[in-house]
Protein backbone atom coordinates (compact mmCIF):
# COMPACT_ATOMS: atom_id res chain seq x y z
CA UNK A 1 0.00 0.00 0.00
CA UNK A 2 1.06 3.24 -1.08
CA UNK A 3 0.84 5.76 1.61
CA UNK A 4 3.72 8.24 1.18
CA UNK A 5 2.93 11.79 0.71
CA UNK A 6 4.05 14.72 -0.70
CA UNK A 7 4.27 18.75 -0.52
CA UNK A 8 0.25 18.70 -1.88
CA UNK A 9 -1.18 16.64 1.24
CA UNK A 10 1.06 16.50 4.16
CA UNK A 11 -0.65 16.76 7.30
CA UNK A 12 0.13 19.60 10.33
CA UNK A 13 -0.02 16.50 12.98
CA UNK A 14 2.15 14.46 13.35
CA UNK A 15 2.31 11.12 15.60
CA UNK A 16 5.62 11.00 17.57
CA UNK A 17 4.54 8.12 19.49
CA UNK A 18 2.40 5.89 20.42
CA UNK A 19 2.12 2.75 23.26
CA UNK A 20 -0.06 -0.31 23.93
CA UNK A 21 -0.75 -2.38 26.72
CA UNK A 22 -3.26 -5.34 26.45
CA UNK A 23 -4.69 -5.58 29.70
CA UNK A 24 -5.85 -9.13 30.68
CA UNK A 25 -9.03 -10.43 30.27
CA UNK A 26 -10.45 -11.19 33.35
CA UNK A 27 -8.27 -8.35 34.86
CA UNK A 28 -7.41 -10.29 38.39
CA UNK A 29 -8.57 -14.14 39.24
CA UNK A 30 -10.67 -12.52 41.97
CA UNK A 31 -12.11 -8.92 41.83
CA UNK A 32 -10.29 -6.15 44.43
CA UNK A 33 -11.26 -3.10 45.90
CA UNK A 34 -11.83 -0.78 42.96
CA UNK A 35 -9.22 1.96 44.74
CA UNK A 36 -7.01 -0.92 44.77
CA UNK A 37 -7.20 -1.37 41.20
CA UNK A 38 -7.31 2.27 39.88
CA UNK A 39 -3.95 2.50 42.10
CA UNK A 40 -2.41 -0.56 40.11
CA UNK A 41 -3.41 1.04 36.73
CA UNK A 42 -2.14 4.52 37.71
CA UNK A 43 1.04 2.20 38.36
CA UNK A 44 0.94 1.19 34.44
CA UNK A 45 0.03 4.39 32.71
CA UNK A 46 2.64 6.31 34.39
CA UNK A 47 5.63 4.21 33.48
CA UNK A 48 4.56 3.86 29.83
CA UNK A 49 4.05 7.45 29.78
CA UNK A 50 7.45 7.82 30.70
CA UNK A 51 9.01 4.74 28.49
CA UNK A 52 7.22 6.72 25.39
CA UNK A 53 8.05 9.99 26.41
CA UNK A 54 11.95 8.94 26.69
CA UNK A 55 12.25 7.30 23.50
CA UNK A 56 11.00 10.20 21.82
CA UNK A 57 13.55 12.10 23.32
CA UNK A 58 11.23 15.30 23.74
CA UNK A 59 11.73 17.26 27.16
CA UNK A 60 9.15 16.98 29.55
CA UNK A 61 8.68 20.06 29.94
CA UNK A 62 7.33 20.55 26.40
CA UNK A 63 4.23 19.50 26.80
CA UNK A 64 1.34 21.44 26.86
CA UNK A 65 -1.79 19.19 27.83
CA UNK A 66 -2.14 15.53 28.84
CA UNK A 67 -5.46 14.26 28.94
CA UNK A 68 -6.76 10.37 30.08
CA UNK A 69 -10.20 9.03 28.27
CA UNK A 70 -12.15 6.45 28.53
CA UNK A 71 -14.93 4.94 27.06
CA UNK A 72 -16.07 2.40 29.65
CA UNK A 73 -13.98 3.48 32.97
CA UNK A 74 -16.94 5.66 34.18
CA UNK A 75 -19.08 4.15 36.72
CA UNK A 76 -16.22 3.67 39.88
CA UNK A 77 -16.35 7.58 39.33
CA UNK A 78 -20.02 7.75 38.71
CA UNK A 79 -20.87 6.28 42.05
CA UNK A 80 -17.91 8.02 43.46
CA UNK A 81 -16.55 5.02 44.58
CA UNK A 82 -12.76 6.98 43.33
CA UNK A 83 -12.43 10.51 42.97
CA UNK A 84 -9.92 11.87 39.78
CA UNK A 85 -8.41 14.63 41.90
CA UNK A 86 -6.90 11.46 43.51
CA UNK A 87 -6.39 9.33 40.53
CA UNK A 88 -4.63 12.79 39.23
CA UNK A 89 -2.66 13.08 42.40
CA UNK A 90 -1.26 9.84 42.39
CA UNK A 91 -0.48 10.14 38.56
CA UNK A 92 1.99 13.26 39.03
CA UNK A 93 4.32 10.86 41.16
CA UNK A 94 5.71 9.70 37.58
CA UNK A 95 6.16 13.77 36.76
CA UNK A 96 4.11 16.86 35.89
CA UNK A 97 3.52 15.92 32.47
CA UNK A 98 0.95 12.50 33.35
CA UNK A 99 -2.77 13.10 32.79
CA UNK A 100 -4.44 15.74 34.89
CA UNK A 101 -7.95 15.80 32.74
CA UNK A 102 -10.06 12.77 32.38
CA UNK A 103 -12.73 12.34 29.77
CA UNK A 104 -15.26 9.91 29.01
CA UNK A 105 -18.04 11.94 28.26
CA UNK A 106 -17.57 11.62 24.23
CA UNK A 107 -16.94 7.64 24.97
CA UNK A 108 -14.79 6.54 21.74
CA UNK A 109 -13.92 9.65 20.68
CA UNK A 110 -12.66 11.58 23.71
CA UNK A 111 -9.65 11.71 22.37
CA UNK A 112 -9.87 13.73 19.55
CA UNK A 113 -12.69 15.94 21.56
CA UNK A 114 -9.63 16.60 23.85
CA UNK A 115 -7.45 17.48 21.22
CA UNK A 116 -10.05 19.90 20.13
CA UNK A 117 -10.01 21.41 23.28
CA UNK A 118 -6.10 21.42 23.50
CA UNK A 119 -6.40 23.51 19.82
CA UNK A 120 -9.19 25.74 21.36
CA UNK A 121 -6.90 26.67 24.57
CA UNK A 122 -3.93 27.35 22.71
CA UNK A 123 -6.11 29.89 20.12
CA UNK A 124 -7.47 31.50 22.93
CA UNK A 125 -4.64 32.12 24.54
CA UNK A 126 -2.79 33.10 21.56
CA UNK A 127 0.20 30.54 21.44
CA UNK A 128 1.25 27.97 19.00
CA UNK A 129 0.00 24.31 20.11
CA UNK A 130 2.92 22.21 20.09
CA UNK A 131 3.03 18.86 22.00
CA UNK A 132 -0.15 16.75 23.54
CA UNK A 133 -0.34 13.45 25.04
CA UNK A 134 -3.58 11.49 25.06
CA UNK A 135 -4.13 8.48 26.76
CA UNK A 136 -6.88 5.85 27.13
CA UNK A 137 -7.97 3.36 29.39
CA UNK A 138 -10.16 0.82 29.09
CA UNK A 139 -10.42 -2.37 31.55
CA UNK A 140 -13.14 -3.86 32.90
CA UNK A 141 -12.48 -2.86 36.59
CA UNK A 142 -15.68 -4.61 37.90
CA UNK A 143 -15.49 -7.91 35.79
CA UNK A 144 -18.72 -6.88 34.43
CA UNK A 145 -20.30 -9.43 31.62
CA UNK A 146 -21.30 -6.79 29.24
CA UNK A 147 -18.63 -5.25 29.06
CA UNK A 148 -16.77 -8.44 27.61
CA UNK A 149 -19.11 -9.03 25.45
CA UNK A 150 -22.20 -7.32 23.60
CA UNK A 151 -24.24 -7.26 20.69
CA UNK A 152 -22.76 -3.90 19.49
CA UNK A 153 -19.45 -4.76 18.62
CA UNK A 154 -19.33 -8.23 20.24
CA UNK A 155 -15.83 -9.06 21.96
CA UNK A 156 -14.03 -6.03 23.76
CA UNK A 157 -10.54 -5.66 24.22
CA UNK A 158 -8.83 -3.89 26.92
CA UNK A 159 -5.65 -2.06 27.19
CA UNK A 160 -3.66 1.18 28.16
CA UNK A 161 -2.87 3.32 25.10
CA UNK A 162 -0.47 6.41 25.11
CA UNK A 163 0.09 8.68 21.82
CA UNK A 164 2.08 11.46 21.75
CA UNK A 165 0.68 14.15 18.63
CA UNK A 166 3.26 17.37 17.38
CA UNK A 167 1.44 20.06 15.59
CA UNK A 168 4.17 21.04 13.63
CA UNK A 169 2.09 23.56 11.00
CA UNK A 170 -1.08 25.23 11.94
CA UNK A 171 -3.74 22.94 11.38
CA UNK A 172 -6.59 23.88 9.13
CA UNK A 173 -8.74 21.02 8.39
CA UNK A 174 -6.99 18.40 9.66
CA UNK A 175 -9.81 17.26 12.75
CA UNK A 176 -13.24 16.38 12.37
CA UNK A 177 -15.20 16.42 15.34
CA UNK A 178 -18.87 15.73 15.45
CA UNK A 179 -22.18 13.72 16.46
CA UNK A 180 -24.56 12.07 14.54
CA UNK A 181 -27.83 13.43 14.20
CA UNK A 182 -29.88 10.00 12.95
CA UNK A 183 -30.38 7.14 15.40
CA UNK A 184 -27.84 5.21 13.06
CA UNK A 185 -24.49 6.59 14.22
CA UNK A 186 -22.18 3.72 12.82
CA UNK A 187 -23.16 4.45 9.38
CA UNK A 188 -23.92 7.96 9.42
CA UNK A 189 -19.91 8.20 11.02
CA UNK A 190 -19.38 6.11 7.63
CA UNK A 191 -20.48 8.73 5.29
CA UNK A 192 -18.79 11.39 7.01
CA UNK A 193 -15.14 9.54 6.83
CA UNK A 194 -16.20 9.28 3.23
CA UNK A 195 -16.94 12.86 2.56
CA UNK A 196 -13.77 13.60 4.32
CA UNK A 197 -11.39 11.37 3.02
CA UNK A 198 -12.66 12.93 -0.51
CA UNK A 199 -11.17 16.28 0.68
CA UNK A 200 -8.25 14.06 1.48
CA UNK A 201 -6.88 11.74 -1.12
CA UNK A 202 -4.44 9.76 -0.97
CA UNK A 203 -5.08 9.35 3.00
CA UNK A 204 -5.24 5.48 4.30
CA UNK A 205 -8.14 4.98 6.77
CA UNK A 206 -7.77 3.72 10.57
CA UNK A 207 -11.25 2.80 11.37
CA UNK A 208 -12.51 1.40 14.53
CA UNK A 209 -12.44 -2.35 14.94
CA UNK A 210 -16.19 -3.87 14.49
CA UNK A 211 -17.64 -7.43 14.11
CA UNK A 212 -17.98 -8.54 10.50
CA UNK A 213 -21.02 -7.40 9.42
CA UNK A 214 -20.03 -3.95 10.27
CA UNK A 215 -16.95 -4.29 8.47
CA UNK A 216 -18.66 -5.17 5.40
CA UNK A 217 -21.26 -2.32 6.08
CA UNK A 218 -17.86 0.35 6.29
CA UNK A 219 -16.29 -1.19 3.19
CA UNK A 220 -19.80 -1.06 1.17
CA UNK A 221 -20.14 3.10 2.34
CA UNK A 222 -16.39 3.80 1.83
CA UNK A 223 -16.51 2.26 -1.55
CA UNK A 224 -13.02 0.99 -1.41
CA UNK A 225 -11.10 3.83 -0.16
CA UNK A 226 -8.02 2.52 1.34
CA UNK A 227 -7.84 1.82 4.76
CA UNK A 228 -6.22 -0.40 7.27
CA UNK A 229 -7.01 -3.86 8.49
CA UNK A 230 -9.81 -3.95 10.49
CA UNK A 231 -8.15 -5.46 14.19
CA UNK A 232 -11.51 -6.85 15.63
CA UNK A 233 -10.57 -10.61 15.35
CA UNK A 234 -7.24 -10.55 17.24
CA UNK A 235 -7.79 -7.96 19.85
CA UNK A 236 -11.89 -7.23 19.99
CA UNK A 237 -13.50 -3.81 20.27
CA UNK A 238 -10.86 -1.67 22.19
CA UNK A 239 -12.78 1.80 22.34
CA UNK A 240 -11.29 4.86 21.32
CA UNK A 241 -7.59 2.61 21.44
CA UNK A 242 -8.97 1.12 17.64
CA UNK A 243 -7.61 3.82 15.24
CA UNK A 244 -3.79 4.29 17.13
CA UNK A 245 -3.35 0.38 17.56
CA UNK A 246 -4.36 -0.17 13.63
CA UNK A 247 -1.62 2.65 13.49
CA UNK A 248 0.74 1.15 15.49
CA UNK A 249 0.26 -2.52 14.23
CA UNK A 250 1.11 -1.21 10.76
CA UNK A 251 3.96 1.04 11.77
CA UNK A 252 5.23 -2.17 13.36
CA UNK A 253 5.11 -4.21 10.53
CA UNK A 254 6.09 -2.08 8.00
CA UNK A 255 9.41 0.07 7.81
CA UNK A 256 7.92 3.45 7.70
CA UNK A 257 11.09 5.78 5.15
CA UNK A 258 8.97 8.18 4.29
CA UNK A 259 6.03 10.33 5.83
CA UNK A 260 2.42 8.38 5.61
CA UNK A 261 -0.93 9.97 5.44
CA UNK A 262 -3.70 8.47 8.12
CA UNK A 263 -7.03 9.39 9.16
CA UNK A 264 -7.73 7.55 12.41
CA UNK A 265 -11.13 7.81 13.00
CA UNK A 266 -13.38 6.81 16.18
CA UNK A 267 -16.96 6.87 16.68
CA UNK A 268 -19.20 6.08 20.01
CA UNK A 269 -22.17 3.95 20.69
CA UNK A 270 -24.00 7.37 21.24
CA UNK A 271 -22.80 8.60 17.79
CA UNK A 272 -19.90 11.24 18.52
CA UNK A 273 -17.07 11.14 16.13
CA UNK A 274 -13.69 11.97 16.22
CA UNK A 275 -11.64 12.22 12.85
CA UNK A 276 -7.49 13.22 12.46
CA UNK A 277 -5.42 13.48 9.46
CA UNK A 278 -2.13 12.69 10.52
CA UNK A 279 1.10 11.54 9.55
CA UNK A 280 3.57 8.81 10.63
CA UNK A 281 7.18 9.43 9.95
CA UNK A 282 10.60 7.35 10.41
CA UNK A 283 10.81 9.73 13.61
CA UNK A 284 7.67 7.93 15.14
CA UNK A 285 8.22 6.01 18.22
CA UNK A 286 5.82 2.44 18.20
CA UNK A 287 5.84 0.49 21.13
CA UNK A 288 3.62 -2.69 21.71
CA UNK A 289 4.10 -3.69 25.77
CA UNK A 290 3.23 -7.36 26.76
CA UNK A 291 0.32 -7.83 27.97
CA UNK A 292 -0.29 -6.75 31.70
CA UNK A 293 0.90 -8.60 34.85
CA UNK A 294 -1.26 -9.23 37.52
CA UNK A 295 0.79 -8.53 40.35
CA UNK B 1 -5.38 41.25 37.06
CA UNK B 2 -7.22 39.41 40.11
CA UNK B 3 -9.97 37.61 38.33
CA UNK B 4 -13.00 38.24 39.62
CA UNK B 5 -15.90 35.32 40.74
CA UNK B 6 -19.17 34.76 41.14
CA UNK B 7 -20.75 31.94 42.33
CA UNK B 8 -24.55 30.19 43.25
CA UNK B 9 -25.18 27.45 44.67
CA UNK B 10 -28.20 25.83 44.87
CA UNK B 11 -30.54 22.55 45.54
CA UNK B 12 -33.03 20.58 43.38
CA UNK B 13 -35.71 20.67 45.44
CA UNK B 14 -38.42 19.14 43.26
CA UNK B 15 -39.22 17.52 39.57
CA UNK B 16 -38.00 20.08 37.02
CA UNK B 17 -40.87 19.58 34.51
CA UNK B 18 -43.51 18.42 36.74
CA UNK B 19 -46.29 19.24 34.13
CA UNK B 20 -44.61 17.29 30.93
CA UNK B 21 -45.08 13.62 30.31
CA UNK B 22 -41.82 12.26 30.40
CA UNK B 23 -40.65 9.10 28.95
CA UNK B 24 -39.70 5.88 30.67
CA UNK B 25 -36.43 5.47 29.23
CA UNK B 26 -33.95 4.30 32.18
CA UNK B 27 -32.56 1.50 31.72
CA UNK B 28 -30.87 -0.94 33.89
CA UNK B 29 -27.52 -2.07 33.51
CA UNK B 30 -27.56 -5.22 31.65
CA UNK B 31 -26.68 -7.40 34.89
CA UNK B 32 -26.24 -11.50 33.77
CA UNK B 33 -23.85 -13.08 36.24
CA UNK B 34 -23.56 -13.61 40.10
CA UNK B 35 -20.53 -11.31 39.81
CA UNK B 36 -22.29 -8.80 37.46
CA UNK B 37 -25.30 -9.00 40.75
CA UNK B 38 -23.07 -8.80 43.42
CA UNK B 39 -20.84 -5.61 42.02
CA UNK B 40 -24.12 -3.62 41.70
CA UNK B 41 -25.50 -4.69 45.20
CA UNK B 42 -22.10 -3.97 46.60
CA UNK B 43 -22.62 -0.36 45.81
CA UNK B 44 -23.49 2.52 48.14
CA UNK B 45 -27.11 4.37 47.55
CA UNK B 46 -27.34 8.17 48.09
CA UNK B 47 -30.48 8.83 50.73
CA UNK B 48 -31.23 11.98 48.39
CA UNK B 49 -34.70 11.88 46.23
CA UNK B 50 -34.29 11.37 42.76
CA UNK B 51 -36.11 13.77 40.95
CA UNK B 52 -34.90 13.69 36.96
CA UNK B 53 -33.84 11.17 34.21
CA UNK B 54 -31.36 11.87 32.15
CA UNK B 55 -33.08 13.25 29.27
CA UNK B 56 -34.15 16.10 31.53
CA UNK B 57 -30.77 16.25 33.09
CA UNK B 58 -29.72 17.06 29.76
CA UNK B 59 -32.21 19.29 28.83
CA UNK B 60 -31.23 21.58 32.19
CA UNK B 61 -27.69 21.37 31.54
CA UNK B 62 -28.52 22.14 27.66
CA UNK B 63 -30.78 25.32 28.97
CA UNK B 64 -28.04 26.71 30.90
CA UNK B 65 -25.59 26.30 28.09
CA UNK B 66 -27.92 28.47 25.57
CA UNK B 67 -28.39 31.38 27.88
CA UNK B 68 -24.53 31.31 28.60
CA UNK B 69 -23.59 31.48 25.28
CA UNK B 70 -25.80 33.93 25.06
CA UNK B 71 -24.91 36.18 28.12
CA UNK B 72 -20.65 35.59 27.20
CA UNK B 73 -20.62 34.48 23.56
CA UNK B 74 -17.20 32.21 22.83
CA UNK B 75 -16.88 32.15 27.03
CA UNK B 76 -15.22 28.57 27.58
CA UNK B 77 -17.25 26.40 29.21
CA UNK B 78 -16.51 22.93 31.89
CA UNK B 79 -19.45 20.87 32.68
CA UNK B 80 -19.86 18.20 35.21
CA UNK B 81 -21.79 15.24 33.54
CA UNK B 82 -21.18 12.10 35.02
CA UNK B 83 -22.72 8.94 34.27
CA UNK B 84 -22.47 10.17 30.14
CA UNK B 85 -23.29 6.89 28.58
CA UNK B 86 -27.20 7.39 29.46
CA UNK B 87 -28.00 8.42 26.11
CA UNK B 88 -26.64 10.69 23.43
CA UNK B 89 -25.63 14.28 24.41
CA UNK B 90 -27.66 17.52 23.00
CA UNK B 91 -25.56 19.18 20.14
CA UNK B 92 -25.11 22.66 21.56
CA UNK B 93 -23.76 20.76 24.95
CA UNK B 94 -20.90 19.18 22.26
CA UNK B 95 -20.12 22.74 21.13
CA UNK B 96 -16.35 23.25 20.74
CA UNK B 97 -15.92 25.91 23.59
CA UNK B 98 -17.68 23.49 25.84
CA UNK B 99 -15.77 20.77 27.59
CA UNK B 100 -17.61 17.63 29.56
CA UNK B 101 -16.10 16.01 32.71
CA UNK B 102 -16.84 13.86 35.25
CA UNK B 103 -14.87 15.74 37.26
CA UNK B 104 -14.33 19.35 36.64
CA UNK B 105 -11.80 19.90 39.66
CA UNK B 106 -8.36 19.80 37.84
CA UNK B 107 -9.51 21.27 34.45
CA UNK B 108 -10.89 24.49 36.77
CA UNK B 109 -7.64 24.89 38.56
CA UNK B 110 -5.69 24.86 35.23
CA UNK B 111 -8.08 26.72 32.99
CA UNK B 112 -8.88 29.58 35.64
CA UNK B 113 -4.98 30.47 35.69
CA UNK B 114 -5.33 31.45 31.66
CA UNK B 115 -8.51 31.78 30.31
CA UNK B 116 -10.35 35.83 30.08
CA UNK B 117 -13.40 34.32 31.12
CA UNK B 118 -14.64 30.56 32.37
CA UNK B 119 -17.86 29.41 33.78
CA UNK B 120 -18.32 26.20 35.19
CA UNK B 121 -21.58 24.52 35.97
CA UNK B 122 -21.09 21.66 38.82
CA UNK B 123 -24.46 19.75 39.12
CA UNK B 124 -25.04 17.07 41.98
CA UNK B 125 -28.52 16.04 41.02
CA UNK B 126 -29.98 12.51 41.67
CA UNK B 127 -30.50 10.60 39.09
CA UNK B 128 -30.02 6.89 40.12
CA UNK B 129 -29.57 5.77 43.55
CA UNK B 130 -26.30 4.58 43.34
CA UNK B 131 -24.61 8.13 41.81
CA UNK B 132 -24.25 9.52 45.81
CA UNK B 133 -25.41 13.02 44.62
CA UNK B 134 -27.02 15.39 46.53
CA UNK B 135 -28.99 17.22 44.41
CA UNK B 136 -26.65 19.97 44.57
CA UNK B 137 -25.41 22.86 41.82
CA UNK B 138 -22.86 25.09 41.80
CA UNK B 139 -22.33 27.63 38.97
CA UNK B 140 -18.83 29.26 38.90
CA UNK B 141 -17.73 32.19 36.81
CA UNK B 142 -14.88 33.62 36.38
CA UNK B 143 -13.70 36.81 34.51
CA UNK B 144 -10.79 38.82 34.06
CA UNK B 145 -13.31 41.85 33.71
CA UNK B 146 -15.10 43.44 36.00
CA UNK B 147 -18.14 41.45 36.34
CA UNK B 148 -21.71 42.97 36.60
CA UNK B 149 -23.35 42.39 39.92
CA UNK B 150 -25.58 39.40 39.62
CA UNK B 151 -23.93 38.32 36.04
CA UNK B 152 -25.04 34.96 36.88
CA UNK B 153 -28.94 36.16 37.26
CA UNK B 154 -30.39 34.41 34.35
CA UNK B 155 -28.90 30.98 34.45
CA UNK B 156 -29.62 31.51 38.06
CA UNK B 157 -33.80 32.34 37.17
CA UNK B 158 -32.73 29.58 34.59
CA UNK B 159 -32.45 26.94 37.51
CA UNK B 160 -34.87 28.09 39.63
CA UNK B 161 -37.13 27.83 37.32
CA UNK B 162 -36.41 24.21 37.18
CA UNK B 163 -36.95 23.79 41.15
CA UNK B 164 -34.01 24.51 42.53
CA UNK B 165 -33.42 27.03 45.55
Amino acid sequence: MNTEVNNQTVSGLVVKGIAFTPLPQPLFDQLRPIDQVMSMLVQSIGPQVNQLIEQTGIPTTEFDRHFLCSTMIELPFTTQSVNWPDIAGQLKEYGEHQPDTFVNAYECASWGYSLRHYLKQAEGQKYQAKYMIVSIIDANVYDFEFWRYNDHWQHSGFGITTVILEVETPLTDEITIGSAVTHNGVAEFATVVRRTMMKKPGAVVALPFFPVNVQMMFEKLLRGQPSLPDLHAKYGHCFGADPWLSLLTHGLSNKIEQPQRFMACSVALNGYYAIAELMLTSDTVLIMNKEWHRG
Amino acid sequence: MVKQLQQYCGTLSRMPFPDMPSIAEAQMLPLTTDNDFSVFANFTSSPYPVFVNVREHYQILSDLVDEAQLCWPKITIIVRISMPGGMRIPANLLADNVLLLEDITCEEQKLVVFENSLLVIEDYFTRIEIDNNDNSVRLRLYSNDVLPSGALQPLITCLQKRGVI
